[in-house]
């Protein structure tokens, strides 16, 4: 017999009020229900559907829902912990308005543009999308069609994607939001590394004596991590926290030497320290002499606008990136201008809170990690800022050991597993090998069993370029996956909306629920997500993580698997291959890139199998039962031969029944045991004997300081635009929204998206802390809250909005300006003004 | 007859609308993307309502009211003002016994300082309508 929820409150009441009085109730177990079978819940283990950290939780499911999450106690990342958004996993699949059929702009019956949405199956919904790829790919060939992938597709998708755009199309124009996120990031890692993603793991932040962090809010962004560094804070004597922001935020709370700086000079902050670092001596000779070469590289590099842009017209070499070998007296010298008064004058720190910084950098004595995510990677010159930090590392030596480590956070759940890793940007392929590389390209085609030729040496379009390319009907047929770009990508108004309502062009967007992209597309592919699949994630610090299915999802839904894997069956390879092509392995003329690409003799590999756990709980596979192979492990152990056998070595995964066993791994792993710090003898395992550091992701095993200059951003405030805008998340909602704001706890927590705003700007402009403003730039406006109270306490001449919020999209402010080596967009600085609605 | 006429027309709009499609509304409701920003105004924080109600046994409490004057700096935590365990005052969820273990798995004397920041697990509601309904079933209902 169930009790109601009041009777529960009641009684819990009363036994509360027995215990206090020690006396027994011994008819109270009558009325509650302790039925075995009633009360059990399946709990099963599954990575954090939302951030970079990688958090693993606990997914208590029963009758085929979810219906409680936890903190895995077992997970060596969150030991038992998450944060808020975590907590509420368990709600985010469960919005009423979860998407069920696919849905069709139509009139009179059929597909047009200017349409209504209408239900359709899946069948129409694929023959509509095949007739519009086949036209495109006939009459103007691969570079026509696109796809946008994500940071959060799991690895086995980002992997079938990319090799459906790659080999199966022929088309490098495949890339992920993670060019939004991680882009600067992993530019540098190879600039000065030659392989990407961290040396070092979240061990560090117990081992490390001091924390810098360099424009990122931690504790709303990677909470799980701030708490790892707010505990070794206060425990640990001695340990200190220097926080760097161009606004105050919550790390500050914990911070030992906070610093405000004017955007775009964290460059002449972090040349002043190397500056100090030289002219003090206090770099590591030894080090240096072994493991580092020095390099300047080209400057006044433009902003990745497009190019008529007048500042790309005015720029000398723009998007060059060609570097050339110095000495160590050259470097020393090209930092001299890099002064305390410069660094001062510039940044707007005070002397002596940037002497205190530098001085703990030269610390021999002191073990140092450093962490930034967006403020260096969304920043114009996010390469070049990202080596800078690295230069004072390995300038020190304060590398690849526990806790010396300069740590790349990263903003998704598998940026680096799906994104990285697998390779799914226009120029890459999986375990660091990139398109142009013929060497790389004839490995890929091998290992995918295809003939030499099939994936095309060009890099495709990256993400901006997308956009400007649906916009200029350069592009056609365009697929969105797992993310929103319409209120992801800057200056919406100009590039995003007309590219994707642009007649020539067909969009389709996959989808759990309806977005500000499903808005605007063309076709709407409900979608099956987190753990209604199969997947595996990999997180910042290289740890894969897989999670077997919890439920079934919504009926009409289906995964992003299931729907690649499904669109390929309506290609016949000599519908789309050229005849030179197919000539090379005729045999393959008449068979369907499904078959060519899934049902290769290694996708399709490993038969169906019940799924189950240790307890003997057993699992639904969607994609198993559908397809008739496990599609997962089959696709999982195909790419996992790129790092076992690829050309650049130290990429090597765990195999797929292993990471169901674990709490994930870190790669490279070597016969079933991870690595913690890379390039690292007696840690890594490819580290030649005797070498005790060695940098082999460069052919001469050594890492590059590459020499910088500070160079404006495209746009600072005038006197038509006199703020700065800086945009982000906060810690309740993920990125876009679409999921923690149909959780209604985390809704009511932040509902709307304000303005972040200093009192004194406020009351300038006749704002009253809740009043409505409109924030606008050259590009676009919107309209929000005033708040000059909260969280976030930015300079005056700042404002801080996030941009989670759907109904108040910021990025119709942002500029579409990039790192013109990476093109990542800057979405950290723009010129705006605040004014009355 | 009136109500009868006024359901089947209803059903009629619905039929077309239907047969016609329909704009698909995400967060923004009907809001077109090239439309100006959806309304909206300051909200006060839920106060004053008692305890709100957890989902499920492993969720965190909500915090039920405003925290906008209390702070959690290196020094101080004024949270812990109420919710220590060893606090006496009245109707103060209490800090859970999970918080005084760390991540090696010690039981402490006193607060894990990984648990610090309360912020990071519990937060305050404001007084806002949620924009869509959730489905999820608590086990509470059950």
């Amino acid at each position: 017999m169930a009790i109601s929820r009041r009777d529960f409150i009641k009684s819990s009441a009363a036994t509360a009020a027995a215990a206090s009085i020690n006396i027994s109730i011994p008819t109270l177990a009558q009325g509650m229900d302790f039925d075995a079978e009633k009360n059990k819940i399946r709990w099963d283990k599954a990575p954090c559907r939302f951030c970079g950290v990688g958090c693993s939780v606990m997914v208590g499911t029963k009758d085929n829902r979810v219906v409680a999450t936890q903190a895995d106690p077992k997970s060596e990342v969150n030991k038992g912990i998450n944060c808020i958004k975590g907590y509420f996993l368990s709600k985010i699949m469960y919005g009423e308005d979860r998407l069920t059929s696919p849905l069709l702009r139509m009139k009179g019956g059929k597909y047009h543009k200017e349409g209504k949405f209408t239900p359709v199956s899946w069948d129409v919904a694929f023959d509509t999308m095949a007739e519009k790829w086949k036209k495109t790919l006939k009459e103007k060939g691969p570079e026509a069609v696109g796809m946008f992938g994500s940071g959060q597709w799991t690895i086995m998708e980002g992997y079938a994607a990319s090799k459906l755009m790659k080999a199966g199309f022929r088309s490098n124009n495949i890339d992920p939001n993670a060019r939004h996120c991680m882009a600067s990031a992993v530019g540098a890692f190879m600039r000065a590394f030659g392989s990407d993603e961290p040396m070092g793991c979240y061990d560090d932040l117990e081992h490390a004596d001091a924390f810098v962090l360099w424009g990122s809010n931690m504790a709303e962004m990677h909470p799980i991590l701030w708490t790892r560094i707010t505990n070794t804070r206060l425990s640990k004597p001695g340990a200190e926290v220097h926080v760097l922001s161009t606004y105050e935020h919550r790390c500050f709370d914990l911070g030992d030497n906070n610093m405000v700086f004017t955007p775009q000079t964290d460059m002449v902050i972090l040349n002043y320290i190397a500056n100090y670092i030289v002219s003090h001596k206090a770099y590591d000779q030894k080090f240096i002499a072994k493991h580092v070469n020095f390099k300047d590289t080209i400057t006044d590099i433009g902003y990745g606008l497009r190019p008529e842009h007048p500042l790309e017209q005015k720029a000398k070499n723009s998007g060059k990136g060609k570097m050339s070998e110095i000495s160590f007296k050259a470097y020393a010298k090209l930092l001299k201008p890099y002064t305390l008064e410069h660094a001062a004058k510039l940044s707007g720190v005070p002397k002596e809170n940037l002497l205190r910084l530098a001085k703990l950098y030269a610390n021999p004595k002191k073990k140092i990690t450093s962490l930034w995510t967006m403020g260096f990677n969304q920043h114009t010159r996010g390469v070049w800022t990202n080596g800078l930090l690295y230069n004072i590392h390995l300038l020190t030596g304060k590398i690849s050991e526990p806790g010396n480590s300069p740590f790349s956070l990263t903003g998704q759940p598998s940026a680096c597993g799906t994104a990285r890793e697998v390779g799914t940007f226009s120029h890459r392929l999986p375990a660091d090998l990139v398109v142009k590389k013929k060497e790389h390209r004839d490995f890929a085609e091998g290992v995918w069993k295809l003939p030499e030729g099939t994936i095309p040496a060009k890099p495709g379009y990256h993400a901006v370029q997308h956009n400007r390319m649906l916009k200029d009907g350069v592009i056609n047929a365009y697929w969105s996956m797992c993310n929103n770009n319409v209120q992801a990508a800057a200056n919406m108004d100009e590039e995003t909306l007309p590219g994707y309502r642009n007649p020539d062009n067909f969009v389709v967007v996959s989808d759990p629920y309806p977005t500000a992209s499903t808005m605007a597309a063309d076709l709407v592919l409900p979608t099956a997500m987190w753990v209604e699949k199969e997947g595996a994630y990999g997180n910042a610090e290289r740890r894969t993580q897989a999670w077997r299915q919890q439920v079934v999802s919504p009926k009409g839904a289906k995964s992003d698997l299931w729907q690649l894997m499904e669109f390929s069956k309506r290609f016949k390879v000599k519908e789309i291959w050229p005849a030179g092509l197919i000539a090379k392995n005729p045999k393959l003329r008449n068979k369907t890139l499904y078959e060519v690409l899934y049902r290769n003799g290694n996708v399709d590999k490993y038969p169906t199998q019940k799924v189950t756990d240790d307890n003997g709980h057993v699992y639904a596979n969607d994609e198993m039962d559908h397809f008739g192979f496990y599609v997962q492990k089959g696709l999982f152990e195909e790419y996992r031969l790129f790092g076992t056998n690829g050309p650049k070595k130290g990429h090597n995964l765990a195999a797929y029944d292993q990471l169901h066993k674990e709490h994930g791994l870190r790669w490279p792993v070597v016969n079933g045991v991870e690595t913690k710090w890379r390039y690292r003898e007696g840690s890594d395992p490819f580290v030649p004997a005797g070498k005790e550091l060695y940098f082999y992701g460069n052919k001469d095993g050594r890492a590059n300081i590459i020499f910088a200059p500070y160079e404006q951003p495209p746009e600072m405030p005038d006197q038509t635009f006199d703020m700065w805008l800086c945009t982000g998340r906060v810690l309740e909602h993920w990125h876009s929204g679409t999921m923690t704001q149909r959780v209604p706890e985390l809704y009511k927590a932040v509902p709307d998206a304000q303005i972040f705003m200093h009192p004194e700007d406020a009351k300038k402009r006749g704002f009253k802390r809740g009043d409505m403003a409109k924030v606008q730039s050259r590009r676009g406006e919107i309209s929000a809250l005033v708040e000059t109270r909260g969280r976030n306490k930015p300079p005056k001449g700042l404002i801080f909005v996030p941009w989670f919020d759907a109904r108040r999209l910021i990025n119709k402010v942002t500029l579409d300006a990039t790192d013109p080596l990476s093109k990542q967009t800057d979405y950290k600085k723009c010129a705006v003004r605040v004014v009355k609605v | 007859m009136k109500t009868l006429s006024i359901t089947m027309l209803l059903m009629f709009v619905f039929a077309v609308a239907w047969a016609e499609g329909f704009d698909v509304h995400s967060l923004r409701g009907d809001v077109a993307l090239d439309a100006p920003s959806v309304q909206t105004s300051a909200k006060e924080w839920q106060e004053g309502e008692g305890k709100i109600m957890r989902n499920y046994a492993q969720q965190p409490p909500l915090v039920p009211h405003s925290v906008e004057d209390f702070a959690i700096t290196r020094e101080d935590n004024s949270c812990l003002a109420c919710h220590n365990w060893n606090s006496d005052m009245e109707g103060a969820t209490k800090v859970g016994i999970s918080h005084f273990v760390n991540r090696d798995g010690d039981a402490l004397a006193r607060i894990s300082p990984n648990r610090y920041f309360c912020t990071q697990c519990h937060v305050p509601q404001k007084n806002a309508k949620p924009l869509v309904k959730n489905t999820f079933k608590s086990l509470a209902d059950e």
